[in-house]
């Protein structure tokens, strides 16, 4: 819920406030495990990365865990077993007959990686339809440029606190800056807000629309391809993608940004106190595609 | 109970003791500025031979008793010439005295060589009061005259960097320091966020904070107290102020409605932003608006002799309105009605009603059927009875009570998708906040002088709405709800009660120095819902409930005061000790908008703040000015953050030092200069960072709190005032006033972010992630403003 908070932070241009990248020093802490585990309940290559938290500067692609091993099992007992494909990537293949399971099933992860034993539980939650694409072609509209923008249409499900992650996809290339992580609870923007059953309000309707560097919609032209699917994905997921966003978007918040805020995942560590990060998450998928006109 | 016995025997000691005495007799009144008929507040009465004396209260009355005799008495005031009259005290007399400004000499009147030396002589420590007259000089940013800047370069006050709102004192955070506009809280003193105030600076008269050794007449926040007093409005002739600047323009108007009886100040300040970019507005923005302004209103009536009515009121706005849809405004309002009520010459009395309001809104949408509304409020209104016995030259006595009603309407959201309307609304919170208070300042020998006191306050949150159970779960982590239950209107949800011992003690060890040291217990029942470094002006005021506990405060301070040549100069040195219960912090990544279980998100522990404050003024020649120093720490310790263990609260400064200087070169030019210097603030840098799902997080493996500081921050601004040439007749009389803000163009940062580089992060390939230093103003600013009077 900072969409206030850019809001806000649009007036302080008019003070000439300005930003210069500069030179820190950085406090160090010890690498920690990641766990990237979010799986969709699709046919295909499901994909965990087993990653190592590094030093803040350092830009260099996280390092990978090879030497693990991952297994996934539903509740009524099927076993999921992923392979190691180096540079941390473990992968399982499901089958158009062999899914992960049922909406409703309860699934757990068991990593065995350097002697110690962690492991997650999720429950696969149900996805809304998507209805409808629209597009529609905006002129003199205040912050964005003439064009055509795009929104779509789904009705929450029924029942308190169901999670969402909206992604969107240009031309098949996954929109993933994180202004565009489109995330909602219930059709709205978060928890607590005890709305049911609604049509996904803006402005999470037309966070779909690719944005540029500054935040700005970029409008679409005739011929591109948007596809919107919606995850269904755990509170507590939810949680992690809110944090996620609000701390990458948190240098545009200017002197309302809010402190360093560390994300919690779901991952527990049975053998030691080492934290162990990152999300396990299992997500029903519903999407819609549309070709400009 | 023991306390209050003592408090009984004590009152009955005193009110026995006056009624033994004989032959007294009382000289009473109102101490007021010759020019404009505006009462004094704290100007001094004093009756040579017995040598004892009076202070003016809040409203400009002082009242001595002495045996029945003629006596030389001398009436003074900082800035104003004293005045020594000759009286026959053989009955009670009622005097009002009239007190000319220094500059205007007339000859008539006897000028004493007797001088200023009230911050070493008052029982008074930890407090500073600043005339709005010093206040103009000062330069600042945009040519504003700035109220709650200007209290930042005193010793003990900070801000956590340029355009935050608020202000820091002795390491509480800004929503424990009240801002009070003729008794009446201002929740949000700012305007454009903390860029301006909301005071408009010609409709003030007086402006003290109260920073330690608080009398127990003032209670309800932790840290300090901010009074600023509205003028009364110019009984004598008509009087008109104004000014042009870069951002506001403002007129003041005061006149007398039936002179000496009645009168009225009505004062309006606007920012033309808007006007002056309108015709640069493109069509699609032509329905945007930028402004934001305050309305400042005060009368006065005087019923009789013992009585007299006063009604002021505050009204102000910031509106930042984008097309038809999008829009954001918020602002206060507030009004009280005083009547000031003389029982006796030794009672006086006076009655407040307050109300005050802040609120805002925010929309935004398509259109009608796709939208989003959204607003907040918090109202109270109060009852405030307050008496002064002045019982006899070496006891004045305060008593008096206050209650409160409190609505918080913490957000009321609509949310309208496609015609379909939804409300997100949360429930309302209502509090009853009441107190009683009694304090005495006594001489008890003619070096030592005490002023004891005890405030005794109670709060009960109510109904009507739902009042939430939570368990405990892992500390630092949200709480989940386990239960709730509904309350009836005005039905008692929690009660909390405390009791505030008040004491402070000046020792004069000889006619230019003394030791002053002060104890206070402070409790604050409502409290500010922020986590951004900044507050917002979104931020919701919540009270204690059942699940978060009143904050309370224990303070001690001692100082040392001294005068030299000839009260020329003012030195102080004071140490405190704060220490606090039940300070509230927020979870990682809380969510604080729009959530029914925002306590489940908020956790407390304790506080701790010890200081040292340096401050010398120099008072008189055509050089003015004064030097602070403040060597202070504040820390925090909250189990769920930093591990459990102390940490720097996020407005920690180590050392503080400002210059304020102000040089009459002539009768037409003045300079003025102000220098700033302070440690950098605390802030929380990341120590790795990790990916996830393409996206590169940072992340602190040490999950420790505020672990390094930004850099530190200096500026130094430079003014000057030309006035125009003053005649004998002449009506209008002009001035200019230039500034640079910011004079050598430093780039001081307000905080450090971290962010990867910008472009869209391609799968695969590793981000490049960096630190960026958000200076708020990033140049020198320099600006010119006219101010203009007319009599």
């Amino acid at each position: 819920m900072k969409y206030y908070i850019l809001f806000l932070s649009t007036f302080l241009i008019l003070f000439s406030s300005c930003e210069d990248v500069i030179d820190v020093t950085l406090p160090e802490s010890e690498s920690q495990i990641v766990v990237d585990a979010w799986l969709t309940n699709l046919e295909g290559r499901q994909v965990i990365k087993l990653t190592t938290t590094q030093p803040y500067f350092d830009n260099t692609l996280a390092e990978g865990i090879d030497n693990a091993i991952i297994n996934i099992s539903n509740n009524n007992g099927t076993n999921f077993s992923f392979t190691s494909e180096g540079n941390g990537v473990y992968t399982h293949a499901l089958t158009a007959e062999q899914t992960f399971g049922e909406v409703g099933d309860e699934f757990t992860l068991d990593i065995n990686v350097n002697n110690q034993n962690l492991t997650s539980t999720t429950l696969l939650n149900d996805v809304p339809a998507i209805d409808s694409l629209s597009q529609e072609f905006k002129e003199n509209e205040p912050f964005v440029d003439d064009g055509i923008y795009c929104e779509f249409f789904a009705r929450d499900l029924l029942g308190l606190g169901n999670s969402y992650w909206i992604k969107s996809f240009k031309n098949d290339t996954f929109l993933n800056r994180p202004s565009e992580i489109n995330i909602a609870f219930d059709a709205s923007f978060d928890a607590g807000g005890e709305v049911d059953n609604l049509i996904f309000i803006p402005p999470i309707r037309d966070n779909i629309n690719p944005n540029d560097d500054d935040g700005g919609r970029i409008p679409w032209i005739q011929g591109d391809k948007l596809r919107v699917e919606i995850h269904s994905i755990s509170n507590m997921a939810f949680s992690f993608l809110e944090t996620t966003r609000d701390q990458l978007l948190n240098s545009q918040s200017g002197i309302f940004a809010s402190p360093l805020a560390n994300t919690r995942g779901n991952i527990i560590n049975e053998t030691n106190d080492d934290i162990i990060l990152g999300v396990f998450n299992i997500a029903q998928v519903s999407s819609r595609e549309l070709e400009i006109q | 109970m023991n306390k209050r016995l003592n408090l009984l025997l004590l009152l009955s000691m005193l009110i026995t003791s006056s009624l033994f005495s004989q032959e007294k007799v009382t000289i009473n009144g109102y101490i007021k500025d010759a020019n404009n008929g505006e009462t004094l507040i704290g100007a001094t009465c004093f009756v040579k031979g017995p040598n004892v004396g009076a202070t003016s209260n809040e409203y400009g009355f002082y009242s001595v008793t002495v045996d029945s005799g003629t006596y030389e008495i001398e009436f003074s005031y900082l800035g104003f010439q004293t005045l020594n009259q000759k009286i026959d005290l053989s009955i009670s007399v009622k005097m009002d005295i009239e007190l000319l400004e220094e500059a205007t000499t007339i000859d008539e009147i006897v000028i004493t060589a007797e001088q200023e030396d009230k911050n070493v002589t008052d029982v008074e420590m930890s407090t500073n009061k600043l005339d709005v007259a010093t206040i103009k000089k000062m330069p600042s940013l945009l040519g504003e005259v700035e109220i709650i800047r200007s209290i930042q370069l005193l010793p003990g006050v900070s801000s956590v960097g340029e355009g935050a709102s608020g202000f820091n004192v002795r390491g509480g955070s800004i929503d424990q320091n009240p801002v009070l506009l003729d008794e009446a809280p201002v929740f949000n003193s700012s305007h454009l966020f903390g860029f301006f105030s909301v005071f408009n600076p010609d409709a003030v008269k007086d402006v003290k904070l109260y920073k330690g050794g608080i009398p127990s007449r003032y209670g309800g926040r932790l840290s300090s107290i901010l009074d600023v007093r509205m003028k009364e409005g110019n009984n004598k002739n008509l009087s008109v102020n104004g000014g042009i600047g870069f951002i506001f323009s403002r007129l003041a108007i005061e006149a007398p409605i039936v002179k000496d009886k009645s009168s009225f100040i009505i004062a309006a300040r606007r920012s033309y932003i808007d006007v002056l970019s309108k015709p640069f507005l493109n069509e699609e923005n032509s329905g945007s608006a930028l402004n934001f302004y305050d309305l400042t209103l005060k009368t006065n009536y005087k019923i009789s002799e013992k009585d007299k009515l006063f009604l002021s009121g505050y009204l102000g706005r910031d509106n930042f309105v984008f097309g038809e849809q999008a829009g954001f405004s918020w602002g206060n309002s507030t009004g009280t009605l005083r009547w000031n009520h003389l029982f006796t010459e030794k009672l006086f009395s006076n009655l407040t009603f307050y109300y005050s309001d802040y609120d805002y809104t925010i929309n935004f949408g398509d259109d009608d059927r796709n939208k989003f509304d959204w607003n907040a409020r918090v109202v109270n209104y109060s009852l405030k009875p307050e008496f002064n016995l002045f019982l006899n030259p070496k006891n004045l006595i305060r008593f008096g009570a206050q209650a409160i009603v409190y609505k918080f309407e913490p957000g009321n959201a609509v949310g309208v998708s496609e015609g379909e309307i939804n409300d997100f609304s949360l429930d309302n919170k209502y509090a009853i906040e009441s107190s009683l208070f009694i304090e005495n300042e006594q001489d008890l020998t003619d070096n030592l002088k005490v002023n004891y006191g005890l405030r005794w306050s109670h709060f009960n949150f109510t109904g009507k709405g739902n009042a939430y159970t939570f368990a405990d779960g892992i500390p630092g982590n949200r709480k989940q709800v386990t239960g709730f239950q509904y309350f009836d209107q005005w039905e008692s949800i929690q009660t909390y009660n405390n009791f505030e011992p008040r004491f402070s003690l000046k020792y004069q060890l000889n006619p230019s120095s003394s030791l002053k040291a002060s104890y206070n217990r402070m409790t604050q029942y409502i409290q500010l819902v922020s986590n951004t470094t900044a507050s917002t002006p979104v931020d919701v005021w919540t009270p204690a409930t059942n699940n978060v506990k009143p904050q309370i405060a224990d303070q001690f301070a001692i100082g040392y005061f001294k005068n030299l040549s000839d009260n020329m100069y003012e030195f102080s040195a004071e140490t405190y000790y704060k220490k606090m219960k039940n300070i509230v912090d927020y979870i990682d990544g809380a969510d604080l908008i729009l959530n029914p279980f925002i306590e489940g998100d908020v956790i407390s522990g304790e506080g701790r703040a010890y200081g040292l404050e340096l401050y010398m003024k120099k008072n008189k020649g055509d050089f003015t000015g004064w030097v602070s120093y403040t060597l202070a720490r504040t820390e925090r310790r909250i189990e769920g953050i930093n591990n459990g263990d102390w940490y720097a609260a996020r407005f920690d400064q180590t050392h503080k030092f400002n210059v304020s200087g102000f040089y009459e070169i002539n009768e037409r030019w003045s300079l003025s200069s102000t220098f700033t210097l302070i440690t950098g603030t605390p802030i929380t840098f990341p120590t790795s960072r990790l990916e996830q799902q393409g996206y590169t997080i940072p992340h602190n493996g040490n999950i420790d709190r505020n672990n390094t500081r930004i850099p530190v921050y200096h500026r130094l601004d430079v003014g000057a005032t030309l006035k125009g040439r003053k005649r004998p007749g002449k009506k209008w009389y002009g001035e200019w006033v230039f500034s640079v803000y910011n004079l050598y163009n430093q780039r001081n940062p307000f905080a450090i972010y971290f962010r990867s580089e910008e472009g869209r992060p391609m799968p695969l390939d590793a981000a490049t992630t960096e630190a960026v230093k958000l200076s708020v103003i990033g140049s020198f600013i320099p600006s010119v403003s006219y101010n203009f009077k007319f009599n």
